[in-house]
């Protein structure tokens, strides 16, 4: 076995960066600058990834086919390591301050390091070790708020849930080792091409248990339980890092595993996908409506927009719109962390200032700080997918990819699905449209807030992108499509 | 036909009694994880689920001419190795929960709304 260096070159960074930051912590007294390293050390990674991808560096296939190196790991992992530089320079003013913000920083970093090699696998081990040191990671990152009662307690719901969630998916990953006698996903996909139709019924159970252990890490219905609980009572950056990072990597990994490894059960799992699908976005969109608390809304919403995401997965069942699919969730998850991560930045802000999460609380936000209210409108906007902002596009592509996969398989009964996209999307303006609502329309006399520079800048970072990627949304769907390309 | 003439029991022990075995053990513990709502139990039919799929994986690495058996055995001890790590987060996870709110009951662990 050969191992290529240059293929890991972003995972062996990372891994120097989390050791870096566990030392620094265990040496030096002062942990101010703990935060300020991580970033930077981010902010380094972004730059090798990126730089590999101009250079057309780091493709190819190593550690005995366990790590695949292609456009689409490269461009994920990119988004994820961007991300989480933005989620750092979010918890700088929350985290550092505080004891323990070495561990923080180690555990944020390994979980990074989880999802970066989640996007890469090629291999069933990969996917189970990679997922595994993401969620062990992320458990104690939900409870790193010691002393508060929520914290732990959705520490626990999420350990309990996913604990739950990754025996699925072993148990689906055990049986279609029987099934094809590898674990190589490639190998895989060649054995199910002429498997003994006898196996077809197994073969089906074991890809949807493999797809129940993955939605819980995409918080698609119906295991999303622990996804409000986990955003209201984890610390402001962890559920942003969550709403993100996870959804990235669980994202890659579904592509990976269903149109990868599983293209010739396509039809058995489109239905299920579609399914998941409509039950994710009604659910997610009709449970927020309610909702009181910014964090647990944003909760829900995460699960809506997993909904809208599966969608483009139901489009790459076929193989004429499977590209158009599969590059509608990469340009949507992108478009996805810039919006999300810019209204985080706000309710982080507010929440550290104010210690306050209640949706009533914004009241008068609009006056308090105009700058950061106009940040926070500008995200719920693209989040409810409005003309000026990315989400319109994302959504655009994705209900478009499902209309042409309806058209280009004669299922006429498939465009229905975007028919229930669009209903949803109009469903959930209501409930992001009630935090402007608190910030412009209600008056309060709270005293003037003011953002620290890091929080500020993230929040302006997310709003401009939204808009950014509106006006030019060209360079990064041919990206997604150069991504796709040959899968 | 009563049940002590079923093929099974007279064929020699093989893949088919440990898939069975197996299938068994998981959904004891699904039933674990629905069911109980003590935190420890949880985790104890959780580990019941990864163990029931590590044996599978196992005896598929032994049975199964057609598949490479090194995969699966490899596959297993990474499976044991995260178990393990699995328990020592949970139990730490269950420790501050017992701090907190001096219960690790699940039932009564309900600040978070809803």
């Amino acid at each position: 076995m050969t191992i290529d260096p240059s293929l890991l070159l972003p995972e062996i960074l990372v891994t120097a960066l989390a050791l870096a930051v566990l030392i620094w912590d265990w040496i030096v007294q002062d942990k101010r600058l703990l935060g300020r390293i991580a970033l930077f050390g981010l902010v380094l990674v972004s730059g090798a990834i990126g730089g590999q991808l101009l250079a057309g560096g780091g493709i190819g296939t190593t550690l005995a086919g366990m790590f695949v190196g292609d456009r689409l790991g490269l461009i994920l992992r990119l988004a994820i390591t961007g991300s989480a530089a933005l989620v750092v320079a979010l918890s700088l003013d929350i985290v550092c301050s505080r004891p323990h913000a070495g561990e923080f920083y180690a555990l944020l970093l390994m979980a990074v390091l989880g999802a970066m090699f989640a996007v890469s696998a090629g291999d069933l081990v990969q996917v189970f070790l990679s997922i595994e040191l993401l969620s062990l990671s992320s458990y104690a990152l939900a409870g790193w708020f010691k002393t508060d009662r929520r914290s732990s307690e959705a520490a626990l719901k999420y350990l309990l849930f996913g604990g739950t969630s990754s025996g699925f998916f072993l148990f689906g990953a055990a049986l279609l080792y029987g099934i094809t006698g590898s674990t190589n996903l490639q190998d895989i996909a060649r054995a199910l091409a002429h498997l003994d139709p006898r196996m077809g019924p197994m073969a089906l159970l074991a890809g949807l248990l493999a797809l129940a252990g993955l939605s819980y890490k995409v918080a698609a219905v119906p295991f999303h339980g622990w996804c409000p609980d986990v955003y209201e009572g984890a610390p402001v950056p962890v559920a942003a890092f969550l709403s993100v990072g996870s959804k990235i990597a669980g994202f890659a990994v579904l592509i990976r595993l269903l149109t990868g490894a599983l293209p010739y059960l396509a039809g058995d799992w489109l239905v299920v996908v579609a399914i998941l699908s409509v039950a994710s976005m009604t659910f997610g969109n009709l449970a927020a409506l309610g909702q009181t608390n910014v964090k647990r809304m944003l909760g829900y919403s995460s699960i809506a927009q997993a909904g809208y995401l599966l969608l483009g997965l139901v489009a790459a069942a076929n193989l004429g719109t499977k590209g158009l699919g599969l590059a509608a969730i990469v340009f949507y998850l992108i478009g996805y962390a810039f919006m999300n991560l810019g209204a985080f930045a706000v309710v982080a802000l507010f929440a550290h200032l104010t210690g306050k999460e209640e949706i009533r609380d914004y009241a008068g936000l609009g006056r308090r700080n105009p700058v950061m209210a106009l940040f926070m409108l500008v995200c719920m906007l693209s989040l409810a997918g409005l003309p000026p902002l990315v989400g319109f596009w994302g959504k655009f592509y994705l209900f478009s990819a499902v209309v042409q996969y309806a058209l280009a398989s004669a299922q006429p009964a498939y465009i229905w699905l975007a028919v229930v996209g669009v209903m949803n999307s109009v469903v959930s303006m209501y409930y992001y449209m009630k935090v402007p609502k608190a910030m412009y329309l209600e008056k309060s006399d709270g005293a003037p807030l003011a953002a620290s520079g890091a929080l500020a800048a993230v929040a302006f970072v997310g709003a401009v992108a939204a808009l950014a990627l509106f006006v030019f949304p060209q360079p990064v769907w041919d990206l997604a499509m150069s991504a796709v390309r040959g899968f | 036909m009563s049940w002590f003439q079923l093929p099974l029991l007279h064929a020699p022990l093989g893949l088919p009694h440990v898939l069975i075995l197996a299938a068994a053990l998981f959904c004891l513990g699904l039933y674990g994880v629905l069911a109980l709502r003590h935190a420890v139990r949880v985790l104890m039919s959780l580990e019941l689920m990864l163990n029931a799929a590590n044996l599978m994986l196992v005896a598929f690495a032994n049975y199964v001419p057609s598949a490479s058996p090194l995969r699966g055995q490899v596959f297993s001890l990474f499976v044991i190795a995260v178990a393990a790590a699995e328990t020592s987060v949970a139990l730490a996870i269950f420790l501050l929960l017992y701090k907190q709110h001096q219960t690790v009951d699940m039932e009564k662990v309900d600040s978070l709304q809803g």
